[in-house]
């Protein structure tokens, strides 16, 4: 056997100098294919998975050289199949672990989001069952809803949860529909099923609209079947669900979830009614939200000021605008008016990467102009403040050359919207600190309602205002995402307008 | 005359051009040359190890595309045509890779003008000078008398200079003269660093001593290995002694090594302003909405100033074409009166547009009592040469653990009276210097930099004594 070897070694050899490279000192890629199947444990299967993923999307991103967040959503994106290449991976990985009798529970959430990404469905609801099997009697009510939650959090895409290390992308909630039906009568406490349906509308954002309005038909009716201190502890979970312990705190940055979901489930209805009338519309919508969250209806989205009258805007400046520019929103036309600044994004780089952040104005400004272009009726006021600065322009910077600065800045993103700037009051934390803290500007506490609608004036809120100056809604414009929303309200109250004119 | 060992300032505008006239534009070509000499001599157990004199350079070109991702540098170091071509190119390519239209950049103002600082003492001709063979000389004087005393003598000695410019093409607001955003205008300067360490052959005593300065003619060779020598032989068989709470004498090496993590803290403010743990965050203001610092407030004892001057001849700072320099006080009698900025930061919320870096080189103030009159009055004590390993436990309190090394001995009624065994301390350098209680005369200390572009961080600090000095455990090193 050793005088074989030698001799097979002497011919590679021999092969190795006669051939084509013989002389040349050629770079060649080491081999690095992997066998999936040398993978032993389950942790190395989820993170083969995720790399796969992750290198068709970087592929994907190069290829179409498109970035994602200035780009309208495709609705079907959500529909598309896992790829191929995903699926494999997982298949492969995941053989040594496809008898679902032998696998140990405790791996449960880590198989589970294999198996669907295997395409395994089976498999996948078999563990499910033998899972739920498992739970004794005496945690019957807690430990179901506990697993019930997990799994929809699984199906659903992972909702950001780390407990979760691998997301089912794009997500099924399909599939839960029938593991819930199936399981949610061993779930005698009605104010966990409510609030496992919460869950499924909150992660549910893709479903088309009958799916989402079963669920919330399904919440009101359970909802109004509460008892008293049902609904308290309902109401009490919704707040810890969404971190709000001090009823004082509820403000606008908080509440997004909630009130998408509360768009979502009724989304026909919401924009049947603001058809008929803005005063419908805040009505209905407030009846929702009572009805679905136990909460008063003067709760609704914490004090957004849906249906007040939108006070006039001030500026010590208007740019971009006829002459005069103001009063804006202008009665009798629809109005998108945005609190926003330079200073509130990439202002000053001091660095080329700074250039490139993620906290670039274009995912704002980017947003805002695709609805002006989209709908060149609307009136659009951006409303931004002096910081005493320009990007990096600080000596000289005058409030009058700021604002021009800041007309310049919305023309280069292509924004048409009329500018009004306001001079800020500012003082300064004593020396050595010597930080500038800038005064709301009255723009900012008109908006605020007396304070009862919280919110970042650092942040880019947009309000949408009727033609008879009624705030319809509120929310934060960043990516194109949050335009969404916005532009079918706004659809439907340009609708509205010409109607009746 | 000695041959060019780095790149002069006509050299390195060459080479810049010529790369930029290779771009075929529609994006931001950025073109830095880092060019270093170093002559290092180290040697161990009484002979020379390693001798060496080398030189390199290393020409970064990056792409960028509005809109896009920088992508990744590209290095060379040939400075012929064909080679900077092929840089290029290569940066032209992998800028489109990682490029991602649609995300715009908006309108930037013309960047202000910046005028360059040259009053930094940073350059040496005596380092610059210093040859092999002097080199050698050195090294052969520093182990003589530890070898006339049968000690064993290992040391390690450094001469570099370097030579830093850099230029892009695009992006006109933002560089409107040649200190503008991106641009390195052409800097150079010099280092030096000697250290040795002296063993006895039985390995029970040694004896330390280092130095680093830009300027070769202020390390006095000779009276570094003069002292580790001394406190080799001071040092040979240590007892142990209990861990627990002393009075220290702490040598300025050793206070340098402590503060150490307590000075790269000056910088940045917007730690604790964006209330993230560090020793200067205070808490949260409710009613502004911001986290407060301790600035304003006194943090060690009174007689503490720390400081910088990038004028300073004896410290030799190499300044960010950023900032505009000026004597920076950071702590003031004890008061936190400074901490080091972002450019962003200066320009949004405070009162110039410059960036502020920390104490990259720093001196600490002292008094007038001696080492000597130190230990005279001690009645029970450690005297402390320095210390190793430091890590920071906690960074709020900046409780830090580390080793004595090269030198500890016990002080008894005002003398020395034994050498001791090593111990591992527990103690926040914050609390150290709100216990001090007698100050010396502040001294240049060993702060050597390791990377090969790396700049001098350098500290003149004083030796200190201080009481309730935390040791938790004793260590077998010497």
């Amino acid at each position: 056997m050793r005088v074989a070897g030698a001799i097979l070694s002497v011919l590679v050899a021999t092969a190795a100098m006669v051939g084509p490279v013989a002389g040349q000192a050629l770079f060649e890629w080491p081999d690095t294919a992997v066998d999936l199947s040398e993978y032993s444990t389950v942790e190395e299967c989820l993170a083969a998975v995720s790399r796969a993923r992750e290198a068709l999307a970087i592929h994907e991103e190069r290829v179409l050289g498109i970035w994602r967040d200035t780009v309208a959503t495709d609705p079907g994106e959500w529909r598309k199949p896992i790829p191929g290449a995903v699926v494999e991976t997982a298949r492969w990985c995941a053989k040594r672990f496809a008898e679902v009798e032998s696998t140990p529970l405790s791996d449960f959430r880590f198989l589970l989001p294999l198996y669907v990404i295997a395409g395994w469905e089976e498999t996948a609801k078999a563990l499910i069952d033998r899972r739920l099997a498992a739970i004794a009697a005496d945690d019957e009510v807690s430990e179901v809803a506990a697993v019930l939650d997990t799994i929809a959090h699984i199906y659903g895409g992972g909702g950001g949860d780390p407990a979760l290390p691998l997301a089912v992308r794009p997500p099924r909630l399909d599939l839960f529909d029938g593991v819930l039906a199936e399981y949610l009568p061993r779930l005698s406490d009605r104010v966990k099923q409510i609030l496992l349906y919460w869950t499924v509308l909150r992660l549910g954002s893709y479903r088309d609209p009958a799916a989402l309005e079963e669920y919330a038909t399904r919440i009101e009716a359970l909802t109004d079947s509460l008892s008293e201190s049902e609904r308290e502890r309902l109401s009490d979970e919704l707040k810890r669900i969404q971190n709000i312990y001090d009823d004082e705190a509820f403000d606008g940055d908080r509440m997004s979830a909630l009130m998408q979901v509360v768009f979502r489930s009724r989304r026909q209805m919401l924009l049947d009614s603001l058809r008929h009338s803005t005063a419908a519309y805040v009505r209905f919508s407030r009846d929702t939200w009572a009805r679905a969250s136990t909460w008063p209806a003067e709760t609704y989205l914490f004090g957004m000021p849906v249906g007040e009258r939108a006070p006039t805007l001030e500026g010590d400046y208007w740019l971009g605008c006829g002459d005069p520019c103001t009063p804006r929103p202008a009665p009798g036309r629809v109005s998108l008016v945005v609190f926003y600044s330079p200073g509130n994004c990439t202002g000053v780089v001091d660095h080329s990467a700074t250039l490139y952040a993620m906290s670039s104005c274009a995912r704002v400004l980017v947003p805002l102009r695709q609805l002006e272009e989209r709908f060149p009726e609307l009136e659009t006021t951006v409303v931004a403040r002096t910081h005493g600065h320009f990007s990096y322009l600080k000596e000289g910077v005058t409030p009058e050359r700021e604002a021009e600065l800041t007309r310049r800045w919305l023309d280069s993103f292509g924004v048409r919207a009329a500018l009004s700037m306001t001079d800020s009051d500012y003082w300064r934390l004593p020396s050595p600190d010597r930080r500038r803290i800038d005064n709301d500007i009255p723009n900012v506490t008109a908006y605020r309602f007396g304070e009862t609608w919280q919110w970042s004036a650092n942040r880019p809120w947009a309000f949408l205002i009727d033609e008879a100056g009624m705030i319809v809604h509120a929310a934060e414009l960043i990516g194109s995402d949050a335009g969404e929303m916005l532009a079918e309200l706004i659809e439907v109250l340009l609708e509205r307008q010409r109607a009746q004119s | 005359m000695r041959e060019a060992r780095i790149l002069t300032s006509e050299d390195c505008r060459a080479v810049l051009e010529r790369a930029h006239s290779f771009a075929r534009g529609g994006g931001d070509t950025r073109v830095g040359i880092l060019s270093w000499w170093q002559g290092e001599l180290r040697w161990a157990r009484n002979r020379m190890s390693l001798a060496s004199d080398r030189r390199s350079i290393r020409i970064t070109v990056a792409r960028t595309v509005p809109g896009g991702n920088p992508g990744g540098p590209v290095v060379t170091n040939q400075l012929d045509d064909a080679s900077l071509e092929a840089a290029v190119r290569a940066a032209e390519r992998r800028s489109e890779l990682g490029s991602k239209p649609g995300r715009g950049l908006g309108f930037f103002p013309q960047f202000p003008l910046y005028e360059p600082f040259q009053k930094a003492a940073i350059w040496s001709d005596a380092t610059y000078d210093l040859g092999l063979e002097e080199r050698g000389e050195i090294a052969r004087s520093m182990i003589a008398p530890a070898e006339a005393k049968g000690f064993l003598s290992a040391g390690y000695l450094e001469v570099r200079a370097g030579a830093l410019a850099a230029l892009g093409t695009e992006f006109p607001e933002l560089r409107t003269g040649e200190y503008a955003l991106g641009d390195q205008p052409y800097v150079r300067w010099t280092q030096a660093q000697c250290s040795t360490t002296v063993r006895d052959p039985t390995g029970l005593g040694s004896g330390w001593a280092g130095l680093s300065s830009y300027d070769w003619a202020r390390i006095d060779a000779g009276a570094l290995a003069e002292r580790a020598v001394q406190k080799c032989q001071a040092s040979r068989d240590p007892v142990a002694i209990e861990p627990g709470r002393y009075t220290v004498i702490l040598e300025p090496q050793a206070v340098a090594d402590l503060i150490g993590s307590l000075v790269r803290e000056f910088y940045p403010r917007e730690t604790p302003e964006g209330g993230s743990p560090s020793p200067w965050r205070l808490a949260y203001d409710a009613v502004l909405g911001l986290w407060r610092s301790k600035l304003g407030m006194k943090v060690v004892d009174e007689r503490i100033t720390i400081s910088h001057d990038p004028a300073d001849p004896a410290l030799g700072i190499v300044m960010h074409p950023l900032e505009r320099p000026r004597p920076v006080a950071w702590i003031e009698r004890g008061v936190l009166t400074n901490l080091g900025h972002r450019f962003d930061t200066d320009v949004k919320r405070l009162e110039g547009a410059n960036r502020l870096r920390g104490a990259t080189g720093y001196r600490m103030s002292g008094g007038d009592t001696s080492i000597e009159e130190m230990i005279r009055t001690t009645r029970r004590g450690l005297l402390v040469t320095r210390f190793s390993n430091i890590r920071v436990l906690d960074r709020e309190s900046l409780l830090s653990t580390g080793l004595t090394r090269d030198g500890l001995w016990l002080i008894e009624n005002g003398e020395i009276t034994k050498a001791v065994k090593n111990f591992r301390f527990t103690e926040s350098p914050l609390l150290v210097l709100n216990n001090i209680e007698q100050l010396g005369e502040p001294v240049p200390v060993f702060r050597p930099t390791k990377d090969e572009g790396g700049q001098l961080t350098p500290a003149i600090v004083p030796p200190l004594k201080a009481r309730d000095f935390s040791f938790t455990s004793l260590i077998d090193a010497v």
